[in-house]
């Protein structure tokens, strides 16, 4: 009656085009990764409650609350491979802060 | 004098065209398609009418601006429902009890609230301004503000973390427009500071929406990504904030998104939304304009009314499951603020209808209860009622939904070539008997006898009761003789035109459900001459 193609094939189609394209889009998900994974702030980031020594950050990154200077990363974040802020615990008095890596100060 | 020859329109499978000349239209496609659905391929439906769900609220004036079921461990769901404030701020209730069920206020009014379960408690964002809280969905424990918790205009649930987007109305070392916060695992009450990063800090765009590649409001996303929507861009963030591998990579588009809850993942299609050009379906590699055909009922051209872009940002969006369908309900210029145009695309056929509702709409919602269908709720603006749709209902609450399909022009061949145009068949399925149905013709070219319009009765028919036969069954699987139909409900309705035109281009209205399966035209082609109408 007409050449349209039915609703099986329509939804054949959208299948196929869907399963293309996520193999597309997991692909370059996973060469972003890779590439990442090799930025030189990702290669040195501490593990999760590790002591930081003083000697490898800023000479700025001292406690607001006592003035020490030997912290543990709790957490160590990075954008696109960058590193943008870490949380830090005062080994001397416990305080938790947030170090903003693009401004060189504490957030809190 | 040459025989009758039959013109056919039989697929409608296109849906609705209102950009390109009538003369140009693909075969399955028409001008205009208003309250029906591309449901069977090839017939239009009449859409679903809608069903009030319990009594209204004790404010009925107040918009309806968000409705979700909190679904708790255990099988407990609590129907909840957020009133804008007009009087005072946003209000949320428990809207299946009768009165309706306050469970506490909020500190502000915000027309796009956002909803998902977390940690076995409803989070809610009630914008920048104002502190994200929960609810366990009891009015003994009322609304809580959560502890460490951002502000935040959006929500999702991502990789097991509460992310919140657009946390300040202006930007500070930690919050703003373009701000994303990410909770600890688990936690809806614990916020590290790491947890926090900006999306093109100050760009003069703020955070429109979250959205992820899962279907539900919570749970795990397949794919370990969330979209961050501003109003001319996309981010797809990969991993989480407070990790080295966290990555936030632009979309390659240059839309973004006007209209915080029209955001939908599809499964199998994408993300679509309502940009500042249209609808758009991110699939993960491609983001793609598929609102081409409804430009001018978005825009406005024409005799068309284009959307209310001041207030764009209330429409709501929503999907259906049966069928496919990608739901959206926007306000129009002029209107009063309500959402009066819904847009309704056929994943599958890649086509749109529209409908209207008589009552005024704040809101869409797809709700998804465990053992029980999808269901799609609205919420009213200025009536209090929560509605049940796309569930069957035949009528809007006992009012019968009107309905017109307006056809692309017809002609013998390249519609400069004249034909006598003898009459239109329609074949009807399921429509209620003494319905009237309104076919006007409009002849082109212009003439100055340019329409003619006739109202044909659908007839009563006489059921055939329990005839035998295969009926409905597949081949082979009952006995032939067996008792298989009680009622034949394919009518077919004659409108005679008797002109000579052209071409013809055809408005069909009527009200009540049903469909149509199908236009047959009766034609004679004419001498070839001179363009002209003559009528009978």
């Amino acid at each position: 009656m007409n050449d349209t193609p039915t609703y099986d094939d329509l939804k054949a189609e959208a299948a196929a085009r869907w399963r293309l394209t996520q193999q597309q889009r997991d692909a370059r998900i996973a060469a972003q990764q890779a590439a990442i994974a090799q930025m030189p702030d990702v290669l040195a980031a501490p593990a999760r409650n590790t002591p930081l020594p003083p000697v490898l950050t800023t000479p700025d990154m001292t406690c607001p609350t006592c003035t020490n200077v030997h912290f543990v990363v709790l957490r160590y974040g990075c954008v696109n491979g960058v590193r943008d802020k870490m949380d830090l615990a005062c080994q001397q008095c416990g305080e938790v802060r947030t170090w903003n890596w693009t401004e060189g100060a504490w957030v809190n | 004098m040459g025989e009758l020859k039959p013109i056919l329109l039989a697929d409608f499978s296109g849906g609705e065209n209102t950009v390109a000349s009538p003369h140009l239209l693909k075969p399955n496609q028409s001008q205009q398609v208003v309250n029906m659905l591309l449901d069977e391929h090839g017939s239009l439906r009449v859409r679903d009418g809608t069903l009030i769900q319990g009594v209204s609220a004790p404010r009925p004036d107040r918009p309806i601006v968000k409705i979700y079921d909190l679904n708790l461990v255990g099988g407990t769901t609590k129907p909840l429902a957020i009133q804008l404030g007009t009087s005072g701020n946003n209000t949320l209730w428990i809207h299946n009890t009768n009165p309706w069920t306050s469970i506490g206020d909020f500190s502000s009014i915000y027309r796009t609230p956002d909803v998902l379960t977390f940690t076995n408690l409803a989070i809610l964002a009630n914008g920048p301004t104002e502190v994200l809280k929960s609810s366990d969905g009891t009015a003994a424990t009322g609304l809580v503000a959560l502890t460490g918790a951002p502000n935040a205009a959006h929500i999702a649930v991502h990789l097991g973390f509460l992310w919140a987007g657009n946390t300040a109305a202006a930007t500070t070392a930690t919050t703003g427009p373009s701000s994303i916060s990410m909770s600890d695992l688990s936690n809806p009450n614990s916020w590290p500071g790491a947890n926090q990063t900006f999306v093109s800090k100050d760009d003069g765009q703020s955070i429109q929406a979250l959205s992820q590649y899962t279907i539900a409001e919570s749970g795990i996303s397949p794919t370990a990504t969330i979209i961050i929507w501003k109003d001319f861009s996309g981010y797809e963030a990969t991993g989480v904030l407070g990790a080295a591998s966290f990555s936030l990579q632009k979309i390659k588009s240059d839309m973004g998104c006007v209209a915080p809850r029209t955001v939908q993942f599809v499964s199998g299609f994408g993300i679509i939304r309502l940009t500042h050009r249209g609808f758009a379906l991110y699939d993960g590699v491609n983001d793609t304009l598929i609102s081409e055909e409804e430009r001018p009922r978005i825009f406005g051209r024409d005799q068309y009314t284009g959307l209310d872009w001041p207030n764009i940002s209330r429409s709501m969006a929503t999907q259906c499951a049966n069928p496919p369908l990608y739901i959206c309900a926007c306000p129009i210029s002029g209107g009063n603020g309500s959402l009066q145009r819904v847009f309704v695309f056929d994943l599958v056929r890649r086509s749109w209808t529209v409908c209207t509702y008589d009552v005024d709409l704040a809101t869409l919602q797809l709700t998804l209860n465990p053992g029980q269908l999808p269901a799609v709720l609205f919420g009213d603006y200025s009536e209090g009622y929560v509605r049940r749709s796309f569930a069957g209902d035949l009528t809007d609450d006992s009012t019968a939904i009107t309905w017109s399909i307006l056809t692309r022009a017809v002609s013998g061949g390249g519609g400069f070539d004249r034909l006598y145009w003898r009459r239109l068949l329609v074949k009807f399925f399921g429509v209620t008997v003494t319905t009237p149905i309104t076919v006007t013709f409009f002849y082109g070219p212009t003439s100055p006898v340019g329409s003619k319009t006739l109202t044909v009765i659908i007839p009563t028919i006489n059921n055939l009761t329990s005839f035998l036969g295969w009926g409905l069954d597949p081949w082979g699987t009952s006995a032939w003789g067996s008792a298989t139909m009680t009622a034949i409900t394919d009518t077919d309705l004659e409108f005679p035109i008797g002109s000579v035109a052209n071409n013809v281009t055809i408005l069909l209205t009527g009200s009540g459900s049903g469909k149509i399966r199908g236009m047959e035209l009766h034609v004679r082609q004419k001498a070839l001459t001179r363009s002209t109408v003559v009528n009978a």
